[in-house]
């Protein structure tokens, strides 16, 4: 894992946060930086993953999309995780440094319920009380997540301000922390939020990369694509860590939803702006606040981008492009149906350009199913 | 009492003819600071009441075309309320050229101070004041780190204390003995005026009135900013 001394990436990251936060941020960071740089702590980690979320996840060669397509395709099934997604590979970790700081109540946000569920259920096996945040909008598409979630014992706060999204049950889960810090532990699902947040995420989710990083010693095949969505990136992120400025060429897809105001394009919408704690690129509108974003999936309805991916973007280390609805679709009935396997609306993007990619030139893709879609169904 | 109690107002609000009568109310009323806080969509330092209203104005807001419109009120000490995000949009640069010698101190809510005196020379040269804002379950040995690290550029106007953790206007137990104490204590430690805010109101303003505690009214203002005459008196009120 890699431990930087710096809180930003480039001009991008920071602690955007009042001056209260700021001494939770430095207490945090201490105990982060006191754990994650022993190698016993990081493997105990890895063994739980192991026990409880069936990591490794396979990397699965979808034979019947390379019949179609040609060239391979390969499926790193973070859909398989116990709670059904990649979220969980960041929970226990975080759980971990929460039980450190001796808090007894975790809140989460969560867009799609992937982060939700898997926050919520590690809490209830943990004894940990558990409050998420959720947009109203959200809650009334993801109603098998949100049922999930109270299932496992946890509170729902139905966030209604605004668009009822994402970014607005962050916004109301900063304001609740700010005000509870002494007893509660924020735990942030992507790699966003003020440093070392982003650090953190990205460390746990970096387990995905080293994972495949091995299996495709393996399996003793080329590979030319790594191919991740993004919302925030973490699951983009995780995958791609431990091969940036290698030769494999890294894709992040985010959300081009309907058109060039409808969507989460980031990367090449956004301009530098700060949100949620950090500097990073953001969809803005003329007078400086933030434009709401727009996908078909509610993982990636996310205004902004981490603010690592922003500067990897600036400095061209991984490529970032986005696919629309529609081929989304097209992509999430084409997996189901060839495959077997029901992807997340967000996976779907990344296999929505695996398929665009491969009609230009036969290659061998891997590409990273961060969540399963029963929820999109 | 004119220098005790400063007041909050949003920008442009409830529209900004009225938002003009109100300042030249409290200009003849002999207030010597206001706070004025700048519309942000993500205003997430900010309780329910002020967001919604943020949210209302921003629509038709450009904070170029509000500080012209507020340029006459130079004699009047005027903190910006600002969250970084807009900071970023427009520029610092351009922001702190706009507003020089005329009397401002910007608050941005979300930025350590480390970060804002980044740029301690833009505010010299423009001679925009700015604001610490700290809360009082801070030590006072990390407040005393900040005032001796930067108060040397002598560039705070205030040391704005919170009186709790959280957002602004949530309605809440005062701990009188605690503020009195670390107000004391904090206004001890340099020659910088020291202000108290968050979760004041009607009921509970007079206990700073009556201990010469500096503080600042918000969300209880902006809810009576509507009714002219409610407001007039409110302000009567807290200067007698």
């Amino acid at each position: 894992m890699y431990l930087s001394n710096y809180e930003f990436f480039g001009k991008y990251g920071g602690q955007y946060v009042s001056d209260s936060i700021l001494d939770e941020l430095k207490k945090i960071n201490n105990i982060y930086r006191k754990l994650f740089l022993k190698k016993k702590f990081v493997n105990n980690i890895y063994n739980k993953l192991c026990l409880i979320s069936n990591r490794p996840t396979p990397l699965y060669k979808a034979i019947n999309f390379n019949k179609k397509f040609g060239g391979n395709f390969l499926f790193k099934r973070e859909d398989l995780n116990f709670t059904g997604s990649h979220k969980i590979n960041n929970v226990i970790g975080q759980i971990m440094i929460a039980k450190k700081l001796k808090k007894k109540t975790i809140i989460a946000e969560t867009g799609a319920g992937q982060h939700g569920i898997a926050v919520a259920s590690i809490c209830s096996m943990l004894n940990m009380k558990c409050i998420i945040f959720m947009g109203i909008k959200d809650v009334k598409k993801q109603k098998f997540n949100v049922n999930k979630i109270k299932n496992v014992g946890a509170k729902i706060k139905i966030v209604k301000e605004g668009k009822g999204t994402l970014k607005e049950a962050i916004n109301s889960a900063i304001r609740f922390w700010a005000k509870n810090f002494n007893k509660c532990f924020y735990l942030i699902g992507s790699v966003v939020g003020p440093y070392p947040y982003p650090e953190i995420v990205r460390n746990l989710q970096s387990f995905i990369g080293k994972e495949t990083k091995l299996q495709i010693l393996k399996l003793n095949i080329k590979i030319d694509n790594i191919i991740s969505c993004i919302g925030g990136g973490s699951n983009s992120l995780g995958m791609f860590f431990d091969f940036i400025g290698k030769e494999i060429k890294l894709y992040g897809i985010e959300a081009g939803g309907k058109n060039k105001i409808l969507n989460s394009f980031s990367t090449k919408y956004g301009e530098e702006g700060v949100l949620h704690g950090c500097k990073t690129l953001v969809l803005k509108k003329k007078n400086g606040n933030i434009r709401n974003a727009y996908s078909i999936s509610s993982g990636l309805r996310y205004p902004a981008i981490g603010p690592e991916h922003a500067y990897l973007r600036d400095k061209k280390l991984i490529n970032y492009h986005s696919v629309n609805d529609k081929e989304v679709i097209k992509a999430f009935n084409l997996c189901s149906k060839l495959e077997g396997i029901i992807p997340s609306y967000e996976s779907s993007h990344a296999i929505a350009f695996a398929i665009k990619i491969s009609k230009i030139k036969k290659c061998n893709s891997i590409i990273t199913l961060s969540g399963r879609g029963e929820k999109d169904l | 009492m004119k220098n005790i109690f400063i007041p909050f107002l949003i920008a442009n609000y409830p529209n900004s003819q009225t938002f003009i009568k109100r300042l030249y109310f409290l200009l003849i009323k002999g207030i010597k600071t206001v706070e004025i806080g700048i519309p942000c969509s993500e205003s997430y330092s900010d309780g329910k009441i002020i967001s919604k209203v943020y949210n209302k104005v921003i629509k038709k807001f450009s904070i170029f075309s509000f500080l012209s419109s507020i340029k006459k009120f130079k004699k009047l000490k005027k903190i910006l309320v600002i969250y970084s995000n807009i900071i970023e949009n427009f520029k610092i640069k351009k922001l702190l050229k706009k507003i020089k010698n005329s009397n401002y101190s910007l608050l941005v809510v979300d930025q350590p101070i480390k970060y804002i005196f980044k740029f301690k020379k833009l505010f010299l040269i423009n001679k925009v004041k700015i604001v610490y804002i700290t809360s009082i379950n801070k030590s006072i040995k990390k407040i005393k780190k900040v005032i001796n690290k930067f108060g040397k550029y002598k560039l705070f106007s205030y040391i704005y204390i919170t009186n709790r953790l959280g957002v602004t206007g949530n309605k809440y137990v005062i701990n009188y003995k605690k503020i009195k104490k670390k107000y004391k204590i904090i206004s001890k430690l340099s020659n910088i005026p020291v202000i108290m805010g968050f979760g004041i109101n009607k009921k509970n303003f007079s206990f700073f009135k009556e201990n010469r505690i500096k503080y600042v009214i918000g969300t209880e203002l902006i809810k009576l900013i509507n009714n002219k005459k409610i407001f007039k008196n409110f302000i009567k009120k807290c200067i007698k």
